[in-house]
């Protein structure tokens, strides 16, 4: 899985975006959306389509934690940075919960940069943790490279009608894949062999560093 | 092995209750130190799972024993606690890795933070457990829909959920509706990918 490429996704006021996007740059790639409204569930699709997110509290309605909310409601699991600009002890225990640090003034453009860098490695670890549990399960079921590029997208979320498009392959060739993978796996259902790669994390130890 | 947690806390009453919350439940042990003192002595004994850290101590801050051991290389996952929340101990916090609350009311975020640390440290079943655990906190599910989130993790087929809770099929698809829902997933199936990714999430660790 590519994530190494993932964006990070900023997320604030036209003006602060633009006082930030140029610095994020400089360590990964940057999406920008002026409010969580924006991000639809086309472009929020797949639990890890960002690397990261930061939140700025000039988010529109003035509320970072419903815009975190929202996001969280389409399914985006990435970790989640909240730029806040007053002390919001009320706000800490929720953000918290909802998987999102907090940071405050002064410094906090180095703060999101760092986040961003953070945000890129660990999404990069996770990959390859998640491709060597792929490779393992591809092995064990002696899935031919299509057959587990089908598995690869399923993992990363892609809806099962956008196969096609992204193996560069019909519509016909798509369902002789999903048939084959699923004859192999001896399971009936496409995402039952994501539970396999589940499966393989939780019997693999994390490789030291990764 | 048993996840063994820190709590570095003075405060007579708040103390015992986050150790007795943090203790609480097979395979966790909670050590309570009062000082920073006593938590050295108690990290020098064994590795922790995590730490629950309090700010103001007799004999210092928490924010400066966790410098010390992320200076030493040690990224065990820590969680400040304090009643002066600010933005400088958020931002310390936020710098050394760790998640920054506001007393009192912490539970909810104790028992996220408890769970986030088993991921990191337990083994097999344990780990999924504590997985979907976290995807259940974050969506805010209640326990019957945590459960049907576990059977489907666990790999149970949909035809079958309804006989596993002991509930009739109406009321499962009223479940499974909430958890969809709530997840912000697509289908049921697609709850396995959300574990994953909160199974891999919570590998990484402390962050900074």
């Amino acid at each position: 899985m590519t994530e190494e490429h993932l964006p990070i996704l900023l997320v604030g006021s036209p003006r602060w975006l633009e006082a930030t996007a140029s610095a994020v740059e400089r360590v990964a790639r940057v999406e920008v959306a002026s409010g969580a409204g924006e991000i639809g569930p086309a472009r929020a699709c797949g639990a890890t389509r960002f690397s990261g997110v930061v939140i700025h509290a000039s988010v529109p309605g003035d509320d970072p934690i419903a815009a975190v909310r929202a996001l969280r409601a389409r399914g985006v699991a990435s970790p989640l940075l909240l730029v806040l600009a007053r002390d919001a002890p009320a706000l800490a225990n929720e953000a918290h919960l909802l998987g999102a640090s907090c940071i405050y003034p002064p410094r906090t453009e180095a703060g999101v940069v760092r986040f961003a860098r953070r945000a890129a490695l660990d999404a990069a670890a996770r990959a390859r943790r998640l491709e060597r549990a792929l490779a393992s399960v591809t092995g064990r079921l002696q899935l031919t490279k299509r057959e587990s590029e089908v598995v690869r997208l399923t993992l990363r979320g892609v809806p099962r009608a956008r196969f096609a498009e992204a193996l560069g392959v019909s519509e016909n060739t798509v369902k002789t894949l999903v048939r084959r993978v699923l004859a192999k796996s001896s399971e009936d259902h496409a995402d039952v062999v994501a539970r396999a790669v589940l499966e393989e994390l939780l019997e693999t130890a994390r490789a030291p560093g990764a | 092995m048993p996840s063994r947690f820190l709590i570095v806390e003075d405060d007579r009453l708040l103390g015992p209750a986050f150790a007795a919350l943090v203790g609480r439940g097979p395979k966790r042990e909670a050590r309570l130190a009062r000082t920073l003192g006593e938590a050295r002595g108690a990290l020098c004994e064994r590795p922790f799972t995590g730490l629950v850290l309090d700010v103001q101590l007799p004999d210092g801050s928490g924010l400066d024993l966790l410098a010390q051991l992320r200076a030493r290389g040690d990224r065990t996952p820590a969680l400040v606690v304090t009643g002066l929340y600010d933005r400088a101990i958020a931002n310390r916090a936020h710098e050394l890795g760790a998640g920054c609350v506001s007393k009192p009311s912490v539970r909810a975020n104790l028992e996220l933070f408890v769970e986030e640390s088993t991921v990191l440290a337990a083994e097999g079943g344990a780990r999924l457990d504590a997985a979907v655990a976290i995807l259940a906190r974050r969506h805010e599910l209640t326990p019957r829909e945590a459960e049907v989130a576990h059977l489907v993790a666990l790999g149970l087929p949909r035809g079958g959920l309804a006989a596993a809770l002991g509930i009739s099929e109406n009321t499962l698809k009223h479940h499974v509706r909430a958890v969809l829902a709530k997840c912000g997933a697509p289908r049921l199936e697609a709850l396995v990918r959300l574990v994953i990714a909160e199974l891999l999430a919570a590998e990484q660790g402390p962050s900074a």
